[in-house]
């Protein structure tokens, strides 16, 4: 599963990667890796079955908090 | 102007924009609950609550003809203070896109294909969608063209269809919920939908006439209202007391369609209808979040953002709930609160400073 | 590193391409600098030495005018001039009457004379390079080469086979004219000609092919096109460098916007009639010598589903046939796709009484609908493809029983659901509705099946969604693929999209393609009896 994983991964990062590396963007090139880093890791934690929070009820937690 | 995205659309095109991101969601998820058999009308004042603030971001937009909403922030709040403000509200259009792909999710593993995986949906839409985001704005406004018209035929058959089944009875007793319901759900649906057109802050540029933005945004929320209302009175009409228990009742009102000769069931429309106009407010999310995050950052092209945002977005849709309860309690006490800041505090708060501030410096009128 | 042999590759295919290039300069270069000799051996050694002593090649030598020192020669290629007017405008006054200025010794001189004086033909050029020369001979006109003139006269006398005049098998019409084009240039241009006798129809001339000299031919109507897409049709051809361009289709791939995407941005046809009223409509069109096919540009979507035909037809009839057209076409993308959706996913949308019968007639066939459909679906073109390519009486009477034999013999056998036969044929039929999107909607076809066997109806719409983001993308020379749908133009959209609007009535052309001169004709000049003064109808007055 991680195997796979990665290799979606490597997959997308072929599509756009070429195109940045011959126009030479770098600072889109550093964001690029960053946020695709962000999503991998979370996907990984994912597939392990690591604890989440869960978002959105976090957030509804913390209004409720503060108005209720 | 950014040279970050060279199309432009005419007025028309994002009216037809803005309704069927009103209505997107709006077709599936009825945000009327409280309210019972009235929730018609606090549609209406919803609707009007709604305008109020829709002025405040379109005079901000007015000052600021050439620049979207994230833009504008970091130039009226200056460079740190504006880029965070610029963060929030992004992180608001990409939680926004998250919450509208899990309802999306949610409905289709619920009622249609029960044995595929959520992530599947959610995936192909956002494929499809960052296809289109790709393209750029000149062919989202044109998809909306398209397929805007076609749900709005569909609705409206769907509706005519239903004519003998209504039941007119079961509108009455008139404004019989409690005023206090009755105004807290027209604000949950000023909210949800009406409110989070502030999201089209980042295509007034975009369009032929910038200044018209928001007539024309006006002119998209009262249609949008129209048509919701129009739906509203057909599922209470039809279903009466049991509207309130329903998830999607919109589903409910479609299958008690009884055609003499046709046997066939027609919730394929509603499936059909939620599909489309809900892929075009995914897509206008997604683009909206790639755009301010290539301004926030300062690229010089979108095209790198589009996929990890992607991603991002779908496994923020899996996992900002533990379960569908939790949903409906966030839309109803979390969401109109949450969203709210974004969509009132924030450009509020920035029109505040721009005129304490003066800018821009070289007004031309409004 | 696992780069480097890509790079390499990559070089090797740079150095060789680089290497044709030089060639191709190379080639040029040689044939520019050449001129003609004085005398007329030298020249015709020349001549023969670069056509390679061709069989076909006839020089034929000849004394000016009875004396016998003027020496001249005709050359031609036999098979491609007209040997009568040869004889009888070119050989026979040179040969029997006495130019003016025979005899004088400045051969340039001597040549004007016989240019201006003796040579009966109508179109006449003088030449004096002999890669000029070659290609006139080799292009059926007669070369006229005298003894001390280093110039040549090209003189045109086309001779060559060519079919009749007639309609084309691929769009015919029941009610209209009934001429094609042919493969001659000059003949397609004078058929269009005739059916547009207003002097600004103009027509430009150009050159592609290094080794097929094919000429193309632009033809627009000077006031009503766009300039910048007669320019932007000008630079593309002129961006062509290759061998040869033997039909419309090598050159519409050459000029098109979206090589990758599968559908057409240039239109195609055949009929003379067709061109006439696109060109009115401010579109050009591109003649190639060779094929009868002529390529229009721009092209919309929309036009797919126009025919000729419909003009010919009242306004009410034409109009429902329009969307008897649009519904076919959707009919034969989605059909397959929503047959397998609906049995494989979605089996409590059909109606109960439908659903007993289709269960029990796909009761204990094998395979899962989606591989059934993709096979049907593939043995249906392969009876398409080889229909196509049997002589003409065998072919039709096979492809009718082959079908007939493979879809029963395929039922009896359970290896295939009877419905899905009939979804087959019915998608087949509703394909030839609209012949030009044969290759689009196939692909879409397939694409939308093996969508709907994954993920059922939403797999559909999905699919639906990519075609139409693509469709929304495409420009073709600069317009909107789908105007006048988006960006919507109601005035186009009323008069040639919704309904077929009646003559009288269609005063606009569409705006995106002949947007400098959009008035067509007076308003509403609606038909119908005169009325005198007094406001009586003229027959009335008759009884």
């Amino acid at each position: 599963m991680l195997i796979l994983l990665f290799m979606i991964f490597i997959f997308l990062a072929l599509i756009d990667v070429p195109w940045l590396v011959r126009k030479e963007y770098w600072w889109e090139l550093a964001v690029y890796s960053g946020l695709m880093l962000t999503a991998l890791i979370i996907c990984v934690m994912m597939v392990i079955d690591a604890p989440f929070p869960a978002v959105s009820t976090e957030i509804g937690n913390f209004i409720k908090s503060i108005f209720y | 102007m950014s040279q970050l995205e060279r199309g432009k659309i005419s007025g028309t095109q994002m009216v037809y924009l803005l309704v069927s991101f009103a209505i997107g969601s709006s077709i599936i998820i009825a945000p009327g609950r409280g309210a019972g058999h009235d929730a018609w009308f606090a549609t209406i004042i919803g609707a009007l609550e709604s305008m109020v603030w829709v002025l405040i971001f379109t005079t901000l937009a007015r000052r600021f003809p050439d620049q979207t909403i994230v833009e504008i922030m970091e130039v009226v709040f200056g460079p740190f203070l504006g880029k965070a403000l610029a963060v929030c509200f992004v992180w608001y259009s990409f939680h926004l896109c998250s919450l509208v792909i899990g309802n999306f999710t949610d409905f289709f593993t619920t009622v249609v294909m029960p044995e595929t995986p959520c992530i599947v949906f959610a995936v192909s839409l956002v494929l499809v969608s960052a296809f289109a985001v790709h393209n750029g704005l000149e062919v989202i406004a044109r998809c909306g063209l398209v397929l805007l018209p076609i749900a709005v035929f569909l609705i409206i058959s769907t509706i005519f269809l239903e004519l003998n089944q209504l039941d007119l009875k079961n509108f009455l007793p008139f404004l019989e919920t409690p005023w206090p319901r009755l105004l807290k759900t027209a604000h949950n649906i000023a909210v949800f939908p009406f409110g989070e057109t502030v999201i089209f802050g980042m295509i007034f540029p975009y369009l032929n006439q910038p200044r018209d933005g928001r007539s024309r945004t006006v002119l998209g929320i009262l249609l949008a209202a129209f048509i919701l209302t129009l739906l509203y009175l057909r599922s209470i009409g039809v279903l009466g007391a049991t509207r309130s228990i329903a998830t999607y009742p919109a589903l409910e009102a479609v299958k008690l369609i009884k055609v003499p000769f046709l046997n066939i069931r027609f919730e394929i429309i509603v499936i059909i209808n939620f599909l489309t106009l809900g892929f075009l407010k995914i897509t206008t999310l997604h683009y909206s979040t790639v755009l301010g995050l290539a301004q926030i950052f300062k690229f010089r092209a979108l095209r790198p953002l589009i996929i990890p945002v992607g991603i991002l977005t779908v496994l923020l849709s899996l996992i900002n709930f533990q379960g569908f309860v939790e949903n409906l309690e966030f839309s109803e006490v979390g969401y109109p609160v949450y969203a709210l800041f974004f969509q009132l505090v924030i450009p509020l708060l920035t029109l505040i400073v721009a005129v304490i501030r003066k800018l821009p410096s070289r007004r031309t009128g409004c | 590193m696992y780069h480097k042999p890509r790079r390499r590759l990559l070089r090797r295919l740079k150095r060789e391409i680089a290497k044709i290039k030089m060639e191709f300069a190379r080639e040029e270069f040689n044939s520019q600098s050449a001129g003609l000799a004085a005398t007329l051996a030298a020249n015709l050694d020349a001549i023969r030495r670069e056509l390679n002593n061709s069989s076909d090649l006839i020089i034929r030598r000849f004394n000016l005018g009875g004396s016998y020192q003027d020496l001249g020669a005709i050359i031609y290629i036999d098979g491609l001039v007209d040997k009568n007017q040869v004889e009888r405008s070119i050989l026979r006054p040179l040969m029997l009457m006495k130019a003016p200025s025979s005899g004088r010794p400045d051969g340039d001189d001597r040549l004007a004379d016989i240019e201006l004086g003796l040579i009966t033909v109508g179109e006449i050029k003088r030449e004096c390079r002999l890669t000029q020369v070659i290609e006139a001979v080799l292009s059926g006109k007669t070369v006229l080469l005298i003894d001390g003139s280093q110039k040549a006269l090209v003189i045109a006398t086309p001779g060559w086979e060519k079919r009749s005049v007639n309609q084309p098998d691929s769009e015919v019409i029941v009610k209209g004219p009934r001429d094609g084009f042919v493969e001659t240039l000059r003949t397609n241009t004078a058929l269009l000609r005739r059916k547009l006798g207003d002097p600004r129809l103009a027509l430009e001339t150009l050159q592609v092919g290094t080794r097929t000299k094919t000429e193309i031919c632009i033809a627009y109507l000077k006031d009503i096109a766009d300039p910048k897409l007669i320019k932007e049709i000008k630079q593309r051809i002129n961006r062509i460098n290759t061998d040869g361009i033997f039909s419309a289709g090598a050159l519409e791939e050459f000029l098109e916007d979206a090589s990758l995407s599968f559908f057409a941005t240039m239109g195609y046809t055949e009929r003379p009639d067709v061109v006439c009223s696109k060109l009115l409509e401010g579109r050009a069109a591109v003649f190639i010598d060779g094929t009868p096919v002529v390529l229009t540009a721009p092209f919309l979507f929309i036009e797919n589903f126009q025919s000729p035909d419909d003009y010919t037809f009242k306004l009410f009839f034409g109009s429902m046939i329009r969307w008897v057209r649009y519904t076919a076409f959707l009919i034969s993308i989605l059909l397959p796709a929503v047959y397998v959706a609906l049995v494989s996913f979605h089996q409590e949308m059909i109606p109960t009484q439908l659903l007993i019968t289709t269960a029990a007639a796909i009761e204990g066939t094998p395979f899962p609908v989606v591989i059934e459909a993709l096979v049907m679906g593939l043995v249906f073109e392969i009876l398409r493809e080889a229909g196509i390519r049997l002589p003409r009486p065998i072919g039709q009477t096979v492809s009718i029983i082959g079908a007939l034999v493979i879809g029963e013999a395929t039922v009896s056998a359970g290896l295939v659901g009877a419905p899905l036969i009939i979804v087959v044929a019915f998608t087949a039929i509703t394909s030839f509705v609209t012949p030009t999107l044969v290759q689009e909607g196939t692909l879409i076809r397939f694409a939308l099946t093996i969508l709907s066997g994954f993920l059922g109806a939403f797999g559909i719409t999905i699919g639906l969604l990519a075609i139409l983001i693509h469709m929304a993308s495409l420009r073709s020379f600069g317009v909107p693929y789908l105007s006048p749908i988006t960006p919507m133009n109601l005035r186009d959209l009323s008069q040639d999209v919704l309904i077929r609007a009646p003559w009288w009535a269609m005063f606009t052309r569409p705006k995106v393609i002949g947007g400098q001169n959009r008035a067509r004709q007076d308003f509403y000049s609606q038909p119908g009896p005169t009325r005198d003064g007094q406001g009586e109808a003229a027959d009335e007055t008759l009884e």
